[in-house]
């Protein structure tokens, strides 16, 4: 029994390394997809920015700043700042930013209740959106100046429901954590979501530097606001209507990540328990009655399942070590064999994405920093065991999921004093 | 005994240390640990003229000085040379360029200029009156504040650009970035990559004088509302003369009949065939070649995996609507006109 089980946990472990290895080997050597990358000129369309805010006073200025400098056609953009229950300055500043510029399409809207989570402040924000393409931003991220024509360019394909740009971590410099984040979101974007995109797989929607189809959401229900990861959910209720995701490389936005290691484990145990809710809502539908293609069903399946890995490597170790000291056939000499080839090659292909992910952006000396994201890869290893256990532990008591904030470490943004504003 | 255990522990210390030390060293140094670079300018074809204007613009004083003067003069410039020319009109009221250019040099005129075929210009050239080549003339780059008429098998290295209009006679060759503010009308046989102008125009037949035939840009037709999209796992057809409201969305191929008139966009994994005279209201998408037949109008962008090839006389996009056609290989016919840019990863050709 223990034998059979550790076969299963070997033969999972292979299917994803070796999916590893396709994607690295797709984005180093295989044909690229980026078919709207070249439409420089069109009948723009009419779009809306929402920029999800909770909290936010360090970082809600500098969005909307950069959103002033974009070559988007003014009189097709609306920004609204969607302030959920904050409770600092981040009210505050908004207000004082429509103030200074008032000839900006700016509305805000300031959540003052309601249920909490990102999902569900979005949800109450559609009310005020009247255009078919959404693009959707995190209050720390800063656009740059071609990005929302970037962003709204494939919604000129009719299949297309969302589209996802590239997450650039712009405080790397500051710690170990930071810059094992930079490695991380380098083999994430660079290698697995456009291998994706090159091999017509499932490129996820992130839920930041992303858009969506307006009308495709009204088709498919709106946001759930019943999940802790509303971009994974979004991304398969899209597949199982039959609309594309796409991801745009060069598509690029900086965006802050956490300086310190609990915030960190907070994100990833978040990302997780979201994941694994969509999981285990969809991965029976995908299979069974979607409309998307053989390999987006096969794809989509082994991406719901990627945060359920580290439960099963941790389970995978525990099996080796008792099938070890209990005494063992010659069979699970092999299997221990295969899990030792894990520990070397499978991991590696993580790594090797990464490696493969730091040339590609033209990076010499970080790649060094490799061995290193060992750590960071140990950290996650255990935050998603433990998003798991909590997420069984909480479905038998009937518990509900907390959405947790993700910490900023900018400085805060100065206010005028009452006395600086009079004058 | 101390000894050997103590040296076992140090090799073996310096054995696990040695894989991170290149790391460890990293971390404390800092030497890569800026965030990676992203893409900054918008994308504008017109960046690199933009940029060559900014670089010559000190020198514009000494070209002015030099026109008022009717002088040529030579002067060295960062390792080159820069001639500035506005001597005596030689040709038919031009100045006609011959050697300065061969060099390297920067070459700036302030008169009408024209050359001799078959001259090679290594170095970049910037006239501000009209440009007018002969035939085989090779420029390395071209910007003109007026126009540029372009001799048969003319060739741009990298880029040219002309606040007027330019116009290439058949065979030329534009490897990078062709643009204009005005328009762009090509002859039969011409080969490009990028193309921007309010107006982009094949020419019928060998010459293209700047009176050559303009088609009379067509506005769409108005057709309101949209009854959502219509997906299918089979090849779409639309019958000739047809009227599709929505978009079309095909995992195989698209074919529409002649005459037809469809208020949506199209999408297909495989090819699209559009028939001729037929209207599309919105883009065409295709995953592999996408065809488009001659008199046809379409007002969104045109994006294709595989090739493109537009009809005579097809027009895409449309004065107050530029559009954008962005394929591997692009084939425009006689008399097809773009309003907007046109983008072949590979290269394009102008035909018959």
């Amino acid at each position: 029994m223990l034998l059979y089980l550790f076969g299963t946990v070997i033969l999972l472990i292979s299917i994803y390394t070796i999916r590893h290895y396709c994607f690295t080997l797709s984005r180093l050597f295989g044909g690229q997809r980026h078919p709207y990358v070249d439409v420089e000129l069109a009948d723009w369309p009419a779009v809306t920015i929402l920029i999800a805010a909770h909290n936010e006073e360090a970082v809600v200025a500098d969005i909307l700043h950069a959103l002033m400098e974009v070559d988007y056609p003014r009189e097709q953009m609306t920004i609204i700042p969607v302030n959920d229950r904050s409770t600092d300055r981040t009210r505050e500043i908004i207000d004082r930013f429509v103030a200074e510029h008032p000839e900006q399409p700016i509305q805000p809207f300031h959540r003052t209740g309601g249920k909490p989570g990102k999902a569900a402040a979005l949800k109450d924000a559609m009310q005020f959106v009247s255009t078919d393409v959404v693009l959707v931003f995190d209050a720390d991220y800063i656009p740059g100046k071609a990005l929302i024509r970037q962003l709204v360019a494939p919604f000129f394909d009719p299949e297309v429901g969302s589209v996802m740009g590239r997450v650039v971590p712009m405080n790397v410099g500051k710690k170990l954590i930071t810059r094992l984040l930079d490695l991380e979101r380098s083999g994430g974007y660079q290698v697995d979501q456009q291998a994706r995109m090159n091999l017509e797989l499932v490129p996820q929607y992130g839920g930041t530097v992303a858009g969506i189809r307006k009308s495709a959401l009204d088709e498919i229900g709106g946001w759930n606001e019943n999940t802790l990861a509303e971009d994974t959910d979004l991304t398969y209720r899209l597949l199982l209507a039959g609309w594309k995701t796409v991801y745009e490389n060069r598509a690029e936005c900086y965006e802050e990540v956490p300086e310190r290691w609990p915030v960190r484990v907070r994100q990833i145990m978040r990302w997780a328990k979201g994941h694994n809710q969509a999981m285990a809502r969809y991965t029976l539908p995908l299979i069974t009655r979607s409309r998307a293609s053989l390999r987006e069903r096969l794809d989509g399946a082994l991406l719901l399942g990627v945060y359920l890995m580290g439960p099963v490597l941790l389970l995978g170790w525990v099996l080796a070590s008792l099938l070890f000291y209990t005494g063992i056939q010659i069979e699970a000499y092999v299997a221990i064999l295969g899990l030792a080839a894990f520990t070397t090659l499978g991991n590696f292909a993580a790594f090797f994405e990464i490696a493969a992910a730091v040339r590609l952006d033209g990076s010499r000396k970080r790649v060094r920093l490799l061995p290193l994201t060992f750590f960071g890869f140990t950290v996650s290893l255990i935050s998603v065991s433990r998003a798991a256990w909590q997420q069984v532990r909480d479905s038998v008591r009937g518990a509900q999921m907390v959405w947790d904030k993700t910490e900023r470490s900018r400085a805060v943004a100065p206010v005028p004093a009452p006395a600086e504003k009079a004058a | 005994m101390i000894v050997a255990p103590a040296m076992l522990f140090a090799a073996t210390g310096v054995m696990l240390a040695l894989p991170v030390t290149p790391a460890l060293l990293e971390l404390r140094r800092r030497e890569d640990a800026s965030a990676i670079p992203i893409q900054q300018h918008d994308g504008d074809i017109r960046n690199f003229a933009a940029s060559f204007r900014r670089y010559i613009a000190p020198l514009l004083p000494a070209l002015e000085e030099c026109r008022r003067a009717h002088a040529c003069e030579t002067l060295p410039m960062q390792g080159a040379n820069a001639a500035f020319l506005a001597g005596i009109l030689e040709e038919r009221g031009r100045m006609l360029l011959h050697e300065h250019g061969r060099a390297g040099a920067l070459v700036l005129c302030a008169v009408p200029a024209a050359t001799q075929p078959g001259s090679i210009f290594t170095g970049d050239l910037y006239v501000t009156d009209t440009l007018a080549t002969g035939p085989g003339t090779v420029f390395r780059a071209v910007l003109s504040d007026r126009d540029i008429l372009l001799g048969a098998a003319a060739k741009v290295m990298r880029w040219a650009h002309a606040e007027g209009s330019i116009y290439a006679a058949a065979g030329c060759e534009f490897f990078g970035r062709l643009s204009a503010e005005k328009a762009i009308t090509l002859a039969r046989g011409c080969r490009f990559e990028r193309m921007r102008a309010s107006r982009i125009v094949v020419a019928r037949g060998e010459e293209c004088p700047a009176s050559a035939a303009i088609p009379f840009p067509r506005e769409l037709p108005v057709m309101l509302g949209s009854a959502g999209r219509h997906r299918s796992h089979r090849v779409i057809e639309i019958f000739e003369g047809s009227r599709h409201r929505g978009d079309l969305i095909s995992e195989r191929a698209i074919r529409i009949g002649r005459r037809s008139h469809v208020s949506g966009s199209l999408k297909s994994h495989g090819d699209t065939d559009i028939g001729e005279g037929t209207v599309i209201n919105g883009s065409a998408v295709s995953g592999r070649d996408l065809r488009i037949g001659s008199g046809c109008l379409l007002r969104g962008p045109i994006i294709a995996e595989g090739n493109v090839v537009v009809g005579a006389g097809a027009q895409v996009g449309s004065p107050s609507h530029p559009a954008t056609i962005s394929a591997r290989r692009i084939e425009l016919a006689a008399e097809a006109c773009v309003y907007g840019s046109v983008w072949a990863r590979e290269y394009g050709v102008t035909g018959e």
